[in-house]
């Protein structure tokens, strides 16, 4: 049983460690260097007293497996966060388990399951619309659903008539997000809601787009039974460079029973932060009590805002993203005339057919110019899609600055498409060859570590 | 305390660019029966200035006992951090920054995940190894589902030796996806393996299992390629450094739980899901992968490989749902791992399990304790107690210790008991107190 080789690692000394992960750290764009404007993912500023609030060291060495009596201050982070979560999307209780948006996204489908399970029924498909995230699908077939994809209509709002005839009693829910990932507000909400739960379906949101309409408008009035949040994204914690993230699942009265559990509760009569099994629960979705650390940067962030500076943030948010995009107006195809939220979409589609560069080629232009790209080809139905959200903690000189270069950009596109199609010209490497990773015979996927270095 | 930079003077100048009058107007799309007049202020906490703040939450971190020595195991570890490997992991350029898909900006966060998957590979004895799930819980249930989509078939075997909130988090999934689970019982403390039935998808070994006991990988790996299930086997990292790697022992999956390398407790999360495999199932691995290419120049490059495989491409039909990860933890891993080098790795293995083997030894002088298994243990063990554990637990954090993980709910046959874990953070003498401690209560 025991090995009779040295495992194969590396054997460096600490001070080459840190100079290679410092030289790597050179080669690497972040919100600390700049605006971000990746839509979807609202990389605003991460505070650092969020980080000084996660390093304190009680927190730190809390075992997730202590008894409840030795993690009280854990226990009320995690029952802070739950009430705050619950008052701004308008829901009853959360749970803070899901380590980011798309395992918020499955557990909410599987509360959905259990809870038309309890109805004695079995549904068979879920319903999206075509401008929902990769993520929204591929949930939906991990909880044993069939997706339904609804077409937005020509606003780039759900098709109401489209969406009727595709609801029935097979429905089991519909997930949306709103603000839509067109940036725009799906105004016949009330109407949807109240068609699905006419169908005996519940309506699912996928809070990605919350940070538009923090305290000026929530979920649970929307109609929404089940909303998921991305403390990554709205409450400001660091992306990690891919991650970690959390995703809590906050649900209306009738569905608490199902959240997973255990469920920390406090005790009215004691005074004291305990564990609690809901009723029917669909039963744990993380080993422990979800990605607390970050949870508790979250909480450092709301408490560093409170009520009136959160609202504050949704109106700068959008403030920001309607004023960027007035100033490219004039130089990219807006695909749709609706006022934009906290994001928008732009599209490529003209400036490919007239000068053959494309949505990727301007994002890759725009590294050239010291910003980070937009979110390119998502949303699908948009043609040379270009999704720019600025984010409410990019100041007025930043977000003119990333207009002038974009405004630069579409003029390139006119007089010089080559500078563009070929760019990036400044960044430590250039368009990396994708083919060749994916290639079964030229891809590499592990390496010997000591070379190359 | 806010981080919006607009001046009075700023908000007027982009108002008047957009047409309108007042930031309330920027609304006017949201239905007004939807609309608040104030944000929600119950619930919502009130703003605090920074050094507030740091007061604050200061003293809700004081209502945990943040002073006891940590023996609790169960799959969360007081490891060793070395500083060199929180300052890599604080570097704002890696934890401010999000998916490396501008690849060209993202080259020091696509070297860090190739450098990791193949360091999770070496480790591993595997072929290839995603870039992170989001933890040892959730990265068997992505190997689970691996093997029910290569195998086509849905009948998961585990060995009761699993860590009980994995399996949770197992049949919580499976419920979606029509997984049976059927669980193989314990005899002295590892899995009594059946044979396999023609019928099974996947079968799934914890090694080192919950209870710290060396399981037979082997046979489990030869006896679930026989019946043409595939074999997950969940590895404990640390392990690795004394151990046979799971691949070495015939794994076609191995995932785990990555936190001991470089992470802290932080209370359960976040943690780091180690997910790898053989080449052979390459397209239907979850998550992403980092691979080495060449840019326009012709120079070494990183980039995300074989995309088509997820989320963001294949919808619905892709491997998993998967989009934000636990990158910075798996930065962390790989710093972690190249600190303590092979010899490192094999160091904090041996030492944790010597101290281990000694503190099980001096304990079971203690009348009314013995060890609940019989199989040889790795540095973690199952001990019976006198007294309920929870008592005992509660008793001696008052002499300071966090004493083990009560294993009474999960593992009812055992009476009594807790898990006791020794870390490579523990000394000979905190040894030497906790059987004093453990004296003392139980004499009470
Ligand atoms: C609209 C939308 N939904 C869901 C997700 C998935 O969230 P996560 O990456 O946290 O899993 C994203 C993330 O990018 C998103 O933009």
């Amino acid at each position: 049983m025991l090995a009779d080789e040295e495992l194969d690692l590396p054997e460096i000394g600490e001070r080459d460690l840190v100079a290679h992960f410092t030289r790597l750290a050179h080669r690497q764009y972040s919100v600390d260097a700049g605006a971000y404007p990746l839509g979807s993912c609202t990389m605003k500023y991460n505070p650092k007293a969020s980080e000084a609030v996660a390093a304190l060291e009680s927190f730190a060495a809390a075992h997730p497996s202590a008894p409840d009596s030795m993690v009280q201050g854990c226990l009320e982070v995690i029952c802070l966060v739950e009430r705050a979560i619950c008052a701004l999307t308008g829901m009853k209780r959360a749970t803070l388990q899901p380590p980011a948006g798309a395992a918020g996204e499955l557990t909410g489908l599987l509360i959905m399951r259990a809870y038309h399970d309890a109805q004695g029924e079995e549904r068979s498909k879920v319903l999206i619309p075509d401008s929902a995230h990769g993520t929204n699908p591929a949930s939906v077939a991990i909880a044993g659903y069939e997706t339904v994809v609804v077409p937005s209509d020509l606003e780039g709002l759900v098709d109401l008539g489209e969406f009727e005839k595709l609801l029935d009693d097979q429905t089991a829910g519909f997930m949306l997000t709103n603000p839509n990932t067109l940036g725009l507000f799906e105004k016949n909400i009330k109407t949807i809601a109240k068609l699905v739960h006419e169908a005996g379906g519940l309506l699912y949101y996928d809070g990605a787009n919350l940070n538009a309409v923090l305290g000026i408008c929530r979920p649970g009035d929307m109609g929404f039974d089940i909303v998921h949040s991305n403390l990554h994204k709205t409450f400001a914690t660091p992306h990690g460079g891919g991650g970690p993230g959390s995703g809590p699942v906050a649900v209306k009265d009738h569905l608490v029973e199902y959240l997973p559990g255990p469920l920390p509760t406090l005790d009215p009569a004691t005074g004291r932060f305990m564990q609690v099994q809901p009723a029917k629960s669909i039963g744990r979705v993380h080993a422990n009590h979800g990605n607390f650390a970050i949870v508790l940067r979250a909480l450092a962030y709301m408490t560093s805002n409170g009520p009136e500076g959160l609202r504050r943030v949704a109106e700068m948010a959008v403030l920001n993203a309607r004023y960027l995009q007035a100033r490219i107006a004039g130089a990219y195809q807006m695909p749709y005339t609706g006022d934009c939220m906290h994001e928008f979409v732009a599209s490529a589609g003209e400036m490919r057919r007239e000068t053959g560069v494309r949505a990727l080629d301007v994002g890759k232009r725009l590294l050239d110019k010291g910003f980070h790209a937009p979110t390119v080809y998502f949303p699908l139905i948009v043609d040379e899609a270009m999704m720019f959200e600025p984010t409410e903690t990019e100041s007025l000189e930043t977000i003119d600055a990333l207009a002038d270069a974009l405004i630069e950009i579409a003029a390139e596109a006119q007089t010089d498409p080559d500078v563009v199609t070929q760019s990036p010209h400044t960044t430590p490497v250039r368009r990396p060859d994708e083919g060749r990773v994916s290639n079964p015979k030229t891809r590499r996927l592990t390496a010997d570590m000591n070379a190359g270095r | 305390m806010s981080f919006i930079p607009h001046t009075d003077a700023d908000v007027g100048v982009m108002l008047d660019t957009v047409g309108l009058d007042s930031t309330i107007n920027l609304f006017d799309s949201i239905p007004d029966e939807i609309r608040l007049d104030f944000p929600p202020s119950s619930g919502v906490p009130q703003a605090l200035s920074e050094p507030e703040l740091i007061a604050s939450m200061k003293a809700l971190a004081g209502r945990n006992r943040g002073e006891l020595v940590c023996f609790a195991g169960g799959g969360a570890y007081d490891a060793f951090v070395p500083a060199a490997v929180s300052s890599i992991a604080a570097k704002p350029e890696f934890a401010t920054a999000y998916t490396p898909y501008q690849a060209e900006v993202s080259q020091g966060v696509l070297q860090a995940l190739f450098e990791y998957q193949t360091l999770i590979c070496r480790l591993t004895g595997m072929e290839v190894a995603n870039a992170s799930l989001y933890d040892g819980a959730t990265a068997l249930v992505e190997g689970v589902a691996l093997a029910a989509a290569v195998t086509g078939k849905s009948k998961i075997v585990v060995g009761a030796g699993l860590n009980p909130r994995f399996r949770q988090v197992l049949e919580t999934v499976a419920s979606g996806h029509s997984w049976d689970i059927t669980s193989v019982p314990l005899e002295g403390g590892v899995s009594a393996w059946p044979s396999i039935d023609g019928d099974v998808a996947a079968v799934v070994v914890q090694h080192p299992n919950y209870l710290g006991c060396l399981e037979d990988v082997g046979l489990v790996t030869a006896r679930a390629s026989e019946a043409g299930a595939l074999s997950v086997v969940v590895t404990d990292p640390i392990s690795n450094g004394i151990l046979k790697t799971p691949g070495a022992l015939g794994a076609d999956v191995v995932v785990g739980e990555g936190q001991q390398l470089g992470g802290a407790l932080n209370f359960g999360g976040p943690y780091l899901g180690i997910f790898a495999t053989k080449d052979a199932y390459l397209r239907q691995v979850p998550g992403r992968i980092v691979g080495e290419t060449v840019d326009a120049d012709g120079k070494r490059a990183y980039a995300l490989a074989l995309q088509a495989r997820e989320q963001h491409i294949r919808r619905e039909k892709a491997s998993s749902n998967i989009c934000t990860n636990q990158t910075l933890m798996a930065i962390a891993a790989t710093a972690a791992l190249a600190w303590l080098g092979p010899q490192g790795l094999r160091r904090a293995a041996e030492s944790s399990s010597l101290l281990a083997h000694y503190l099980a030894d001096r304990l079971c002088e203690i009348p009314g304790c013995s060890l609940a298994t019989t199989a040889p243990f790795f540095r973690e063990f199952a001990l019976k107690l006198p007294l309920p554990a929870a008592d005992v637990i509660e008793r001696l954090a008052d002499e300071g210790f966090l004493a083990g993980v009560d294993l009474t709910g999960d593992y009812p046959d055992f009476g009594d008991a807790m898990l006791v874990a020794v870390t490579e953070n523990r000394t000979r003498q905190q040894a030497d107190q906790y059987v004093e401690a453990m004296n003392k209560v139980i004499k009470k």
